[in-house]
């Protein structure tokens, strides 16, 4: 699996080619600002490329623009953009053209080697991914506006999880239920945000984004 | 304008209306006292008068006023003041402290407080005027104004280097260090994995603080992304729910935006920390020339500018914006702050 690292900071950008390296990942490109991640993942097409909010030139969330800008012109690059801080203002503009193949991570998730492994793929692969603090924001402003969505406590909490791109099995293990039960709350999930089967891969994602946008 | 019928000068009446010690109060005085009949001619002016203005008695007495001490721009409003005072109109001058401009003989222009009176008395209309330079005064506001507003941009740097230094350092070294902790906690057993995962416990906490830490002192999104959006962000960590209206894209002055988000910022903190309240709301007005943002919260009120609380700091950096803050809290019925803070639009 292709990936390109982009961060102004050496020591967070060797960090993590190397936390990368060892998870069997093969780190295609780092880049320094948010020109040079430009250039870059247009030559080397990764299949995911490693964003920071913040990056030169500029005083501005750069390295987010980048991220925008890859999106809309090589959808099939994944972005997940890595921050020291969660800005609501920055996750919506994200997930503004969907949620497939983005995240959004404190830069401190890094440091768990399993889990960011599983988030950089997950990403590469068109899932998405999204900090646990980024979910209890949005779903702390969309309990308040969408609190009429029929959603028990359990099934927020399930759903929180599957905005935070756990699997069924990984959430299952986290609420120490089974998986059957998982699957019972998802689907009732399903039914109660009115998403039918048709669009079958893509309800996992349009749950989580009709939550977080309070819709 | 034509200028009044050149006459002898004759300061004789003013004088035979003073006596002797009124006369020594006048040439003793440090105010310019300045006197002109109804023509608008000088009839007399003390000594603090000649050195101010820079003319002799001899050489202003008998002239046309205007064209000595008042600006050209001014003599006009000066003249017609004057005419419609004589035709019995409304007291517009008399009698009242005003700020305006006057006139030296050398050209310069220079701030001056005045009064005008007339003199009570059957006689000819006799008109003074009290004049104090007040050069030194407004120039010492000016430079209060300035450094001021020096003191609270420098303040507002400090917070976004020291932000930005924690960013670019402590907070990535400390990321480091969780992978490396974590590495020697997957080699290690018995006691020591256990004093490692105490060790990641006490790691995390202090990535959390130091991450709020950083924000309280600037918040990136504040010179990112702008106001709304950092009000957005304060509002999401709030411990209570925070209706937010500002409207959205507009970027104002750097240090206008932090003052605008350090205001809703106190607020906030004094509404959850002092007032118990349970909901509140921010909004910022954009009206032109000025940008306004007000704090209601539903807490229990009792809140004042004199307190102790952070309010009066925040007063002064308002201030220094030459803007105004104000409190309206009545005890039991929530807490109102407004700031309103002049900008450039």
């Amino acid at each position: 699996m292709r990936v390109l690292i982009a961060d102004d900071s050496v020591l967070i950008r060797e960090g993590a080619a190397r936390i990368l390296a060892e998870a069997g990942f093969d780190v295609v490109a780092q880049a320094g600002d948010a020109e040079d991640l430009l250039r870059k993942v247009r030559a080397h097409k990764p299949d995911v490329a490693l964003v920071d909010v913040r990056m030169p030139p500029g005083d501005g969330p750069e390295g987010l623009k980048a991220a925008l800008v890859i999106r809309e012109e090589l959808p099939e690059v994944g972005v997940l953009v890595l921050s020291q801080y969660v800005e609501e203002h920055y996750v919506t503009q994200l997930l503004d053209g969907g949620a497939e193949g983005v995240g959004y991570l404190l830069k401190d998730r890094i440091a768990d080697v399993a889990r960011f492994g599983d988030a950089v793929r997950r990403v590469a692969e068109g899932g998405s991914v999204l900090d646990p603090e980024v979910v209890s924001m949005l779903m702390g402003r969309g309990g308040r506006q969408a609190a009429d969505d029929g959603l028990t406590p359990r099934e927020r909490e399930v759903l929180a999880l599957m905005a935070e791109g756990r699997t069924n099995r990984g959430i299952a293990e986290d609420l120490v239920v089974t998986e059957r039960a998982v699957e019972r709350h998802v689907t009732n999930i399903f039914a109660k945000l009115g998403l039918n089967d048709e669009e079958h891969g893509h309800r996992r994602v349009l749950a989580v984004l009709h939550h977080l946008q309070g819709a | 304008m034509a200028a009044a019928p050149t006459t002898e000068p004759d300061p004789a009446p003013l004088d035979a209306r003073l006596s002797p010690g009124m006369q020594a109060v006048l040439d003793a005085a440090l105010d310019c006292v300045v006197a002109m009949d109804a023509d608008g001619r000088v009839v007399a002016l003390n000594p603090a008068a000649e050195r101010t203005f820079g003319y002799p008695a001899a050489a202003a007495v008998g002239r046309d006023m205007a064209e000595l001490i008042v600006p050209p721009a001014l003599r006009e409003r000066h003249r017609e003041g004057l005419r419609r005072h004589l035709a019995g109109g409304p007291r517009v001058v008399l009698d009242r402290r005003i700020e305006i401009t006057g006139l030296r003989a050398d050209g310069t222009e220079f701030p001056v407080e005045l009064t005008v009176t007339r003199v009570k008395g059957d006689g000819e209309p006799l008109f003074v005027g009290y004049l104090r330079d007040i050069s030194d005064r407004i120039a010492a506001e000016a430079e209060l104004r300035h450094s001021r507003l020096r003191i609270l941009e420098t303040a507002y740097a400090a917070r976004r280097r020291i932000e930005r230094d924690l960013h670019d350092g402590a907070q990535q070294r400390l990321v480091m260090l969780t992978y490396q902790l974590r590495a020697a906690r997957q080699k290690a057993g018995g006691e020591a994995a256990e004093l490692l995962d105490e060790a990641l416990g006490e790691l995390d906490t202090a990535i959390g603080e130091l991450r709020e830490l950083a924000r309280g002192m600037y918040p990136a999104v504040l010179s990112e992304a702008g106001l709304a959006p950092a009000l957005r962000s304060l509002a999401n960590r709030a411990p209570l729910p925070v209706a937010v209206g500002a409207p959205a894209g507009r970027r104002y002055a750097p240090s206008l935006e932090a003052t605008a988000y350090f205001v809703a910022a106190e607020a906030l903190t004094n509404a959850v920390r002092h007032a118990q309240a349970t909901e509140a709301a921010i909004e910022v007005t954009d009206a032109p020339g000025c940008l306004r943002v007000t704090v209601r919260d539903d807490g229990a009120g009792g809140a004042s500018l004199e307190g102790g609380s952070g309010l009066r700091g925040l007063r002064d950096r308002v201030v220094a914006l030459g803007g105004t803050l104000s409190v309206t809290s009545p005890p039991g019925e929530g807490t109102t702050i407004c700031a309103e803070l002049p900008c450039a639009s």
